[in-house]
């Protein structure tokens, strides 16, 4: 684009049409999906106290901190690096040393994405990665819920040695309580729905109010910040899967809604899979994407090892997106593909 | 168009959003056709059925990135004509 002076000092600029442009830019999806999260952190603080705030606030930083040293100068504004930073705290127990959650949000922007060139070009979503590493190397820690005390202390009292020093091991003096999906795998006993759905339960800071994350994610669908095909697709696979155990073998397995609102379910499908850069580009392929984390979460969490499933089934489906995509490439208009399939739909109707 | 209309805005690299797949209404995939001109990579721009585009511009206006797709379509375009009548 050049601007050319003309006699009367009238300034022309000279493009290429398209000149109008839609509103949206990549920073104000990026910040709208950080607003959106406002009324989940809001909720985590409201179950789990002060530990809360800052579990997220030192996985922020940690993320915040590292796009700043390494990345392209001016990132920061994109939103992106706050957004992995956030959802990271989000999934971590509320009793995590800070200095640990500070480690997972540096390692998740650092290797998840600045190794790859930075915004657009990472394989893997950085806040799950940053967590599957806290996993191998602090498995301990990220094992450990702290249960919510009932008294009004909730609101002045930590969770947990948040403030442990860095590489020492943390004093666990705090009351714990397992998950409900651990309850389900290693005691075989259910939590009602209902407390699931609120988020009064055990479990990571941000995983918890179910219907809450459901809200926010619908008003970023309805916006179109994210492809409201990926959760439903999740959501639908897990449903059909696991209610089709429960028909089997009622006593053994969860009801189809106790895994959809236990565990990071919900928060993994709203805000981890539609993450637009690790998940495919077409619509067929985000169906496809989205069924196959639904199978792979009720995979992992029946027959694996560990009682939830979500980090990696989501991280398992990025791997395979280059060939989603190269599988569900549109047909042009013209080519013989489009003309096979017109046909096809013709002699239905 | 308002000064606000017409004020330039920094580009971003693509975020694989998939709205311009949404948008072409030829079917084709913008956001690999992107990716391609911005590597040179024209053949395979021509091989992704670049000629089948009618340079409409819906791509380049539902970018969130504000990627000049068809733009670059457009200059693509150009060389592939060039290098067809060089060769003839």
């Amino acid at each position: 684009m050049t601007e050319t002076p003309l006699d009367g000092g009238l300034m022309l600029q000279l493009r290429a049409s398209p000149h109008l442009k839609a509103p949206d830019s990549t920073p104000k999806i990026m910040w709208n999906v950080v607003g959106s999260l406002v009324p989940v952190i809001a909720a985590a603080t409201w179950y789990f106290g002060p530990s809360a705030l800052l579990v997220i606030g030192a996985a922020t930083a940690g993320a915040v901190l590292t796009e700043r040293a390494f990345g392209q100068r001016g990132s920061l504004g994109d939103g992106s690096g706050a957004i992995t930073g956030i959802l990271l705290g989000l999934t971590l127990p509320p009793g995590v040393p800070l200095w640990i959650a500070f480690v997972g949000g540096a390692f998740g922007i650092g290797f998840g994405k600045l190794v790859f060139g930075g915004l657009g070009q990472n394989i893997f979503n950085p806040a799950l990665l940053g967590r599957a590493f806290l996993q191998a190397a602090f498995p301990a820690v990220m094992t450990t819920w702290p249960g919510a005390p009932a008294t009004v202390a909730r609101w002045s009292q930590l969770r947990g040695d948040n403030l442990a020093f860095p590489f020492t091991t943390p004093s666990v003096d705090a009351v714990t309580g397992a998950t409900p999906l651990g309850l389900m795998k290693f005691e075989s006993t259910s939590t009602s729905v209902t407390q699931l759905m609120i988020g009064d339960i055990s479990g990571s800071v941000g995983e918890t109010a179910g219907i809450l994350i459901l809200l926010c994610g619908a008003y970023l669908a309805a916006r179109n910040y994210l492809n409201w095909r990926i959760p439903v697709a999740v959501f639908a696979a897990v449903a059909a899967l696991s209610g089709l155990l429960y028909a089997v073998d009622s006593a053994r397995f969860a009801s189809p809604l106790f895994a959809l609102f236990s565990g990071g379910l919900m928060l993994g499908a709203v805000y981890m899979a539609t993450d637009m850069v690790t998940s495919p580009v077409t619509n067929a392929g985000a169906w496809i994407f989205g069924i196959g984390i639904g199978i792979l979460v009720v995979v992992i969490r029946t027959w694996g090892g560990l009682p939830e499933g979500v980090m990696y089934a989501i991280l398992l489906m990025n791997a395979l997106v280059p060939f989603i995509n190269r599988a569900t490439q549109p047909t042009p208009y013209g080519s013989p593909g489009r003309a096979a399939k017109h046909r096809a739909r013709g002699a239905e109707a | 168009m308002t000064e606000k209309e017409s004020k330039a805005r920094r580009t971003f690299p693509c975020i694989k959003c998939g709205h311009c797949l949404d948008a072409c209404p030829v079917f084709l995939n913008p956001s690999l056709l992107g990716i391609l001109a911005q590597a040179g990579r024209f053949e395979e721009m021509e091989e992704a059925d670049l000629a089948t585009c009618m340079l409409c511009g819906c791509c380049s206006y539902v970018c969130p990135s504000n990627i000049p797709l068809s733009q670059m379509f457009a200059l693509a375009k150009a060389g592939a004509q060039r290098r067809k009548q060089q060769a003839a």
